[in-house]
């Protein structure tokens, strides 16, 4: 009972934005993983009679020009944009994070160095740098995935390496040069998990940036291919019917807002908790 | 701040020259063949080497690069469509010329609302504009913006039927008709940029309302319209100045989006014609186009944020 009363005491003094955010993240993300049994029918499923039908109990969001259940065809796309989300956010952060680190843990010449080259990285029109590589190789969601990974890689690095730099001047970094601790110690053990709260708060951003990315890529038709379920895909091939069946891109779209709002929600709710510099100041 | 903006005009020049070599690679490594294209189905393979000799594509890689930059650097000239069998300047300058008008049209709105409802979300913080602005703020920013482009034809052409969707109207058309195609493309812009500087100049102006100098203009009784418009503003402005102008670099992404949707003439449309058609040299044309005005925006954005910046206009580092 105590332990009850603690916890909701403990839930009680989180953001609400952390607390919305993080319940529908976390639906979403059951949602996704459950879509094969949620889903009322397969994503590929033609029903030839009822083409383009209303939103009735039998189709909840109607069905699109082959007679496919939009509602069913929503839930499966949870899964492409957060494995796309999610995917994208790892690769940049894999890269990224190794690269701020070390650039602010040695300085010097391989600092400038590495930071200037991702000063002209970040010079590019990002769509632009990422339809030159998905257009140079035939797509699929893993190439779109790392496309914007590399992407995304930058930035990550940037506020890597400045949460570092502010690091090293911490005496417990001090200490543990003067313990003779090796350099791959201090990078992973004592500078990595004081970097990680800010990045988590980048990362989700990143998610949000992704998802939204990868679905202007796909609605250009050069990310996710048809006749995959992805929402950015089903949004552009609603749009010739958007006059008379307007629920075929409308239903994927709210999805999508949602999983963006809920997302930023979450991003915002861990900033006030984990990031020392707006610590405090909210 | 003249060293400053020499050092920044360096490196655009530098980053379009990397950016060109990158563009030719690429569209060199696309699996698309010229020649083939050009001859359509009943070439032959020795038809198809004639034509390449004939087009230089059977040199080498930085042979055919030089030929290409050259031509580019010294006459103006972008090569031929493929698709089209027309030059491809003239047609780029008139995309171009209708994306800018688009992109311009959306900033000027983004620019005068954005910091209207930044303002006002300052001076009620906390209070229902505040909150109306904010939710506003994540609505467009929640969808990619070619969900509102959608969202808009919906309501404003299929259902109410009041402007059209698709297309653009030059000036000779009249002024009415040329503003009607406009006014759904600007909004769809306007919206996934208003967040950005709603925001800032929300943050900006409550720092600057909670200052010394401002509560000093109160104390001397001066109305709270004088102090607002006056002395908090004014300084509240400067980042967001900045924000405006490294968001017209944003938009450059978002307009490829935008101008699909409503199928406007325009630069991003031209681009994604020609990838989707693989009309390599207009390709190139396009991208490298649209990477310039980019790097010259971000340009403008350093050297304005030098300007208003007097640590970087006296020479200092910025970091």
């Amino acid at each position: 009972m105590t332990e009850l009363v603690l916890l909701t005491r403990r839930l009680r003094r989180m953001p609400t934005s952390l607390l919305v955010g993080g319940t529908i993240v976390a639906v979403l993300l059951v949602v996704a993983a459950l879509a094969q049994l949620i889903a009322p029918f397969p994503f590929d499923q033609m029903h030839v009679r009822d083409r383009f039908s209303p939103p009735s109990l039998t189709y909840l969001a109607g069905t699109d020009e082959y007679g496919r259940d939009v509602f069913s065809r929503t839930l499966f796309g949870s899964q492409l944009s957060l494995a796309l989300g999610v995917t994208a956010t790892v690769i940049s952060l894999t890269i990224g994070v190794p690269l701020g680190l070390v650039c602010g843990y040695r300085r010097g010449t391989l600092d400038e160095l590495i930071m200037r080259s991702l000063d002209v990285m970040m010079s590019f029109p990002p769509v632009l740098l990422v339809l030159l590589i998905l257009v140079v190789t035939p797509p699929s969601l893993m190439k779109t995935a790392i496309a914007i990974g590399v992407l995304f890689t930058p930035p990550i690095a940037r506020v890597t390496r400045s949460v570092t730099l502010d690091l090293m001047s911490g005496e417990f970094i001090e200490a543990a040069r003067a313990r003779g601790e090796r350099a791959w110690y201090i990078l992973l053990r004592e500078l990595l998990p004081n970097v990680w709260p800010v990045l988590m708060v980048e990362a989700s951003l990143r998610v949000v940036f992704a998802v939204l990315l990868g679905a202007v890529l796909s609605f250009l038709s050069f990310g996710v291919q048809p006749p995959a379920a992805d929402w950015g895909l089903m949004i552009s091939s609603g749009r010739a019917f958007v006059d008379t069946a307007p629920w075929i891109s409308l239903a994927p779209g709210l999805a999508m807002s949602l999983t963006v709002i809920a997302i930023s929600l979450l991003g915002d709710g861990l900033r006030e908790v984990l990031d020392p510099r707006v610590r405090g100041r909210l | 701040m003249a060293l400053y903006a020499f050092k920044r005009s360096a490196a655009v020049l530098l980053i379009l020259t990397v950016m060109s070599v990158l563009v030719f690679l690429a569209t060199h490594a696309l699996p698309a063949n010229t020649a083939a294209l050009i001859l359509g189905q009943y070439s032959t393979p020795e038809t198809q080497a004639a034509l390449e000799h004939k087009l230089g594509l059977d040199l080498p890689l930085p042979v055919q690069y030089w030929r290409w930059a050259a031509g580019i650097l010294f006459h103006g000239d972008l090569g031929q469509s493929l698709v089209m069998e027309r030059p491809i300047a003239p047609i780029l300058w008139d995309a171009l010329g209708k994306s800018a008008i688009l992109s311009v049209a959306a900033m000027a709105v983004v620019a005068t609302l954005g910091l209207a409802m930044g303002v006002v979300a300052a001076v009620w913080r906390g209070r229902w504009p505040d909150h109306v602005a904010s939710v506003f703020a994540y609505l467009g920013i929640s969808v990619p913006e070619f969900y509102w482009g959608l969202v808009l034809i919906l309501v404003f052409g299929s259902t109410f039927r009041l402007l059209p969707t698709s297309g653009a109207a030059s000036l000779s058309d009249g002024i009415a008709q040329f503003v009607a195609h406009l006014v759904l493309p600007v909004i769809t812009l306007t919206l996934t940029l208003l967040a950005h500087v709603a925001r800032l100049t929300r943050s900006s102006m409550i720092e600057v309302l909670d200052s010394t100098y401002v509560k000093v203009a109160r104390a001397r009784g001066l109305p709270e319209r004088v102090v607002i418009m006056r002395h908090a503003l004014r300084n509240a402005l400067l980042p967001s100045i900045t924000v405006l102008a490294q968001d017209f670099g944003f938009l450059i992404g978002g307009i490829v989006a935008v101008e699909t949707v409503f199928a406007y003439p325009g630069l991003g449309r031209m681009l994604i014609f020609s990838l989707e058609r693989q009309d390599l040299p207009m390709m190139q044309a396009a991208i490298l186009v649209l990477t310039a005005v980019y790097c010259v925006a971000n340009l403008g954005a350093d050297l304005l944020y030098g300007v208003f910046n007097p640590r970087i206009r006296y020479g200092g580092a910025v970091d």
